[in-house]
């Protein structure tokens, strides 16, 4: 997107707390993933910041929202 | 007609009988009876009657028509009533239906001659009669019609015509049993009546009661009108019972209950109150008592939440009072020392009495020192170093019995034991023998230790104090420069044990203090040199403690600092320690000791490790002296220079705080030093470590492993959440400083830190952008911290759920189909939304790249397609 997260930093990330094997391309799947949670957390967030008539994000409204949306992106 | 007359009442029609017949016939009896339990169906009453009406032909058929005329009257004066009180009629009429029947059955089943019935009838008719009490009025004369029509016609006629008559009579007296029904609602007055009647009891006659309870048995089911009705089986007591357990039973007991109810929850609420309030108060109990207080003070007022969430927050404090114990200790130090001092005069007094009182001087300051020393090592182990401050006190009076020296050497021990493990007892020693020489010095020191003690910042304070009372103790010639030393070195002699413990702590302190005894010291004194020295190590070793306290190699390094340090006070130990073990024994013991620290301190700057290593030699002699001190005369500086060996292992520590002693001795490098000094320490302390014995490392690697536990604890989860919640920015601050120290670690001990970073993750900068971009609109900075650790804990969701997808399919890799898996249950792809297009969507071309095989020139797919 805007930036290039290394994949090398994914990878270890994922293999540090995998502790298997990770291949290739699911890297970029989870990057995927990692975005796509990512963008559902800053719509909630927005969402809410909107609610209270805040036009920034502020870091109460993104703790709220994210316990629910942890939740919901347990798979 | 009469029987369509509305006249026609079933009383008139008993009258007729009453006045036609007088005779009795129980088999009519029976049949009313019978009639009469049955719900007083026409029907019934009909056949019943029919069979009857053979026997008794005329007299059913008498009974057979003033029910229908009854029930006509009642439905007829039903039918005029207004309409408006139709519904109350047509309840009237219900009721008076059934009472109709019931009349009419009651007609039927009198066993008394129809006297009985009429008579029954009479009764109830009036209290039967419609809600206007003309009715009854009328029903009886109508009756009279009625029943000599009835029985005109029913003489007349056969039963064909009575049945006529009686279908049409039935329903006169349908209607007027409907009319009669509009007493219905009376009903419920009339049930009260009826009760009371009741209770009343049965009377004979049971005129009145038994037209009431006519009039319920009749609703409550066929019951004789007469005095028979009594006899019904109608539970007279029912009502009542019912009322009663209406009316007193049920308010009652929900009064009671609601009301007592309420007493008790409130008793309880204040009992619970109490109890957890008390609880609360105590708030030392575990966070489990306040959940049980909770728990039980689930109703209980919001004041005692307070107190819980008091209590949690101070039982969670405590979790990190620790780390700020630390500080605190500082802190206290200084109060401790304050405090100390006053104590510690006499204490001193005490002894310099006993012993000398030439050293009074000093033993106060060593008292002070000793008092710092021990506020500071209570603070770190109060029990370790009380017991060892007893034992050197024990130590001390042995030792002041032997000599005057040992005198101040067991006060220094005292103070080292007290404040940081092992004093270097030959430092002290050392210390001691020069006091004698040192009289004015340990005035100065006295007042620099106080002066240091006092605007030095809390950890240097209680660290200088300390080490100045160390200093001081032991040697009256030092005290200036002893007790910072002295400090310094008990830190590092007394126990090679403590030390390890106390170590980490004391370098604090004294890392902390030599910085700014530096400053303060270099001026006072002639021996500034030496106290200064004391000071730069007193505060090398503060600031290597307080960095050790976060790492294990500190708590070393302050073991060795403090070695150092002590021995510069007293003996030159470990690298600087050989200049002042040198010095020291051409000289006086005390000064000797402090001089040659402070000439191996210039010794240290040129080769810190080297004069370290070497002054470590004749400083073991008098850390090895210091150890026995109480039984040793350490006095001799050989002695000292013995032990000190013995105690290379503190001496290294302390012989880095020497360093930086020798380096507060000269006013040149008296603030140089200072930093460099610590920061060589680290250096020197891991050459230290080196050096020193790997019992000591050990040891002191697994006390420092005690007292920094939480520390470390806090310094990882730093690094792994350094924006996490503010329990963790409190661990944050007490780490801050020690962050500082840190730098100076070795990598060796980075490397652990940075092992536990890793544990961040993603990077800051690119979570946040991307975030940023997401939300479309203005983020605030604050966020990123929580983000942060969202995506953590995110990130292990993840990696759990992949490993199990990939177990499932029985592969050893995560793979492409995993997260796909993955991402298909969180939700984000769906049947409308297939994986290819979030690809598209969102990732950049390179991961897209991998992902979607693209067709290149020369029939050449990125990726290589799979072969599955």
């Amino acid at each position: 997107m805007l930036k290039r997260v290394p994949m090398s930093k994914l990878k270890s990330l994922i293999k540090k707390k995998a502790h298997i094997r990770i291949g290739t391309a699911a890297d970029a799947m989870v990057e995927l993933n990692v975005l796509l949670f990512l963008h559902s957390l800053a719509e909630e967030a927005r969402t809410k910041a909107f609610e209270e008539k805040s036009a920034t994000i502020k870091a109460c409204h993104v703790k709220a929202v994210c316990k629910k949306l942890l939740k919901q992106a347990r798979g | 007609m009469d029987y369509v007359n509305e006249d026609v009442s079933a009383r008139i029609l008993l009258k007729h009988v009453l006045n036609t017949e007088h005779s009795v016939s129980p088999e009519t009896n029976s049949a009313s009876q019978a009639a009469l339990h049955s719900s007083g169906s026409k029907i019934r009453r009909s056949a019943r009657l029919g069979c009857k009406v053979v026997v008794l032909t005329p007299q059913e058929a008498i009974k057979q028509s003033m029910k229908k005329k009854l029930r006509e009257s009642t439905y007829r004066t039903s039918l005029q009533m207004p309409p408006t009180k139709r519904r109350t009629i047509s309840e009237g009429v219900r009721k008076m239906n059934s009472p109709a029947p019931a009349t009419t059955s009651i007609l039927c089943d009198d066993d008394i001659t129809p006297r009985h019935l009429l008579r029954g009838i009479l009764q109830t008719e009036p209290s039967t009669s419609l809600l206007i009490q003309d009715r009854p009025v009328r029903m009886e004369p109508e009756q009279p019609y009625a029943n000599s029509s009835l029985l005109s016609n029913s003489s007349s006629t056969g039963l064909s015509e009575l049945d006529l008559p009686d279908m049409t009579t039935t329903v006169n007296l349908g209607s007027t049993a409907k009319g009669l029904r509009r007493k219905r609602p009376r009903r419920s007055l009339n049930v009260n009546a009826f009760n009371r009647l009741l209770e009343s009891g049965e009377d004979g006659g049971g005129g009145g009661e038994g037209s009431s309870a006519t009039e319920d048995l009749s609703l409550l089911s066929s019951a004789s009108p007469s005095s028979v009705t009594f006899s019904l089986k109608t539970p007279f007591v029912d009502p009542q019972t019912e009322k009663r357990a209406f009316k007193r039973n049920a308010p009652n007991r929900k009064k009671i209950t609601i009301e007592e109810f309420d007493e008790a929850l409130q008793n309880q609420q204040v009992a619970m109150s109490g109890d957890t309030e008390l609880s609360d108060r105590e708030d030392q109990r575990g966070l489990s008592e306040t959940v049980q207080s909770q728990g039980l003070m689930l109703g209980l007022s919001d004041i005692v939440d307070p107190d819980i969430t008091f209590d949690i927050i101070t039982n969670k404090t405590a979790l990190y009072a620790q780390p700020v114990e630390t500080k605190s200790t500082f802190t206290t130090k200084d109060k401790d020392t304050i405090a100390a001092a006053p104590i510690k005069p006499e204490m001193g007094g005490m002894k310099d009495d006993e012993v000398r009182g030439q050293k009074d001087d000093e033993m106060e300051l060593d008292d002070k020192d000793g008092e710092a020393l021990m506020t500071d090592a209570g603070q770190r182990e109060d029990s370790v170093r009380q017991e060892d401050f007893k034992s050197q006190t024990e130590e001390v009076a042995e030792s002041q019995t032997e000599e005057e020296g040992a005198d101040p050497q067991t006060e220094e021990e005292v103070a080292d034991l007290q404040t940081e493990e092992d004093v270097v007892d030959p430092q002290t020693e050392e210390e001691v023998a020069d006091p004698q020489t040192e009289d004015e010095e340990v005035a100065d020191n006295q007042t620099e230790g106080e002066e240091v003690a006092d605007p030095q910042t809390e950890e240097e304070e209680v660290a200088d104090p300390q080490t100045e009372e160390v200093v001081a103790d032991p040697q009256t010639e030092e005290e200036v420069v002893a007790d910072p030393q002295t400090e310094e070195e008990e830190v590092a002699d007394p126990h090679t044990e403590e030390e390890e413990v106390a170590d980490p702590h004391t370098e604090e302190e004294e890392v902390a203090d030599p910085h700014t005894e530096e400053e303060e010291v270099a001026d006072p004194q002639t021996e500034e040199v030496a106290d200064p020295q004391t000071e730069e190590e007193e505060v090398a070793e503060w600031k290597l403690r307080s960095s050790a306290s976060n790492e294990v190699r500190f708590s070393r390094r302050d073991y060795q600092s403090e070695g150092g340090v002590r021995v510069t006070g007293g003996i030159a130990e470990g690298r600087g320690y050989k200049s002042l073990g040198t010095g020291l024994h051409p000289s006086e013991t005390g000064s000797a000791g402090r001089r040659s620290g402070g000439d191996s301190a210039d010794d240290w700057h040129s080769s810190p490790e080297v004069v370290a290593s070497k002054s470590i030699h004749p400083q073991t002699e008098y850390i090895g002296s210091t150890p026995p001190f109480p039984q040793e005369d350490e006095m001799e500086g050989s002695i000292r220079t013995g032990n000190s060996p013995s105690n290379e292992e503190e001496n290294a520590v302390p012989s880095l705080e020497m360093t930086g002693e020798p380096e507060n001795k000269a006013p040149e490098s008296s603030y140089l030093p200072t930093h460099p000094i610590t920061a060589r320490s680290p250096a020197d302390h891991e050459e230290d470590w080196e050096d020193v014995e790997e019992e000591d490392s050990n040891q002191s690697e697994e006390l420092s492993m005690k007292t920094p536990a939480f520390v470390r604890e806090k310094r990882n989860a730093l690094s792994v959440d350094p924006q996490n919640t503010p329990t963790v920015f409190k661990g944050l601050q007490p780490s801050v400083p020690v962050g500082a120290a840190a730098m100076r670690k070795p990598a060796a001990v980075r490397g652990k830190t940075s092992g536990t970073k890793k544990d961040l993750g993603l990077p800051k900068s690119y979570v946040t952008s991307v975030f940023k971009h997401f939300a479309k609109t203005k983020v605030s900075s604050d966020v990123y911290p929580v983000l942060k650790e969202i995506m953590e804990r995110y990130f292990d969701r993840l990696a759990d759920d992949l490993e199990v997808y990939a177990a499932h399919a029985n592969r050893k890799t995560i793979e492409v189909e995993d997260v796909e898996l993955l991402m298909r249950r969180q939700g984000f792809v769906t049947d409308s939304m297939p994986v290819n297009v979030l690809i598209e969507k969102y990732l950049p071309m390179e991961s897209r790249k991998l992902l979607i095989p693209v067709a290149t020139s020369g029939n050449y797919v990125i990726p290589k397609p799979r072969r599955k």
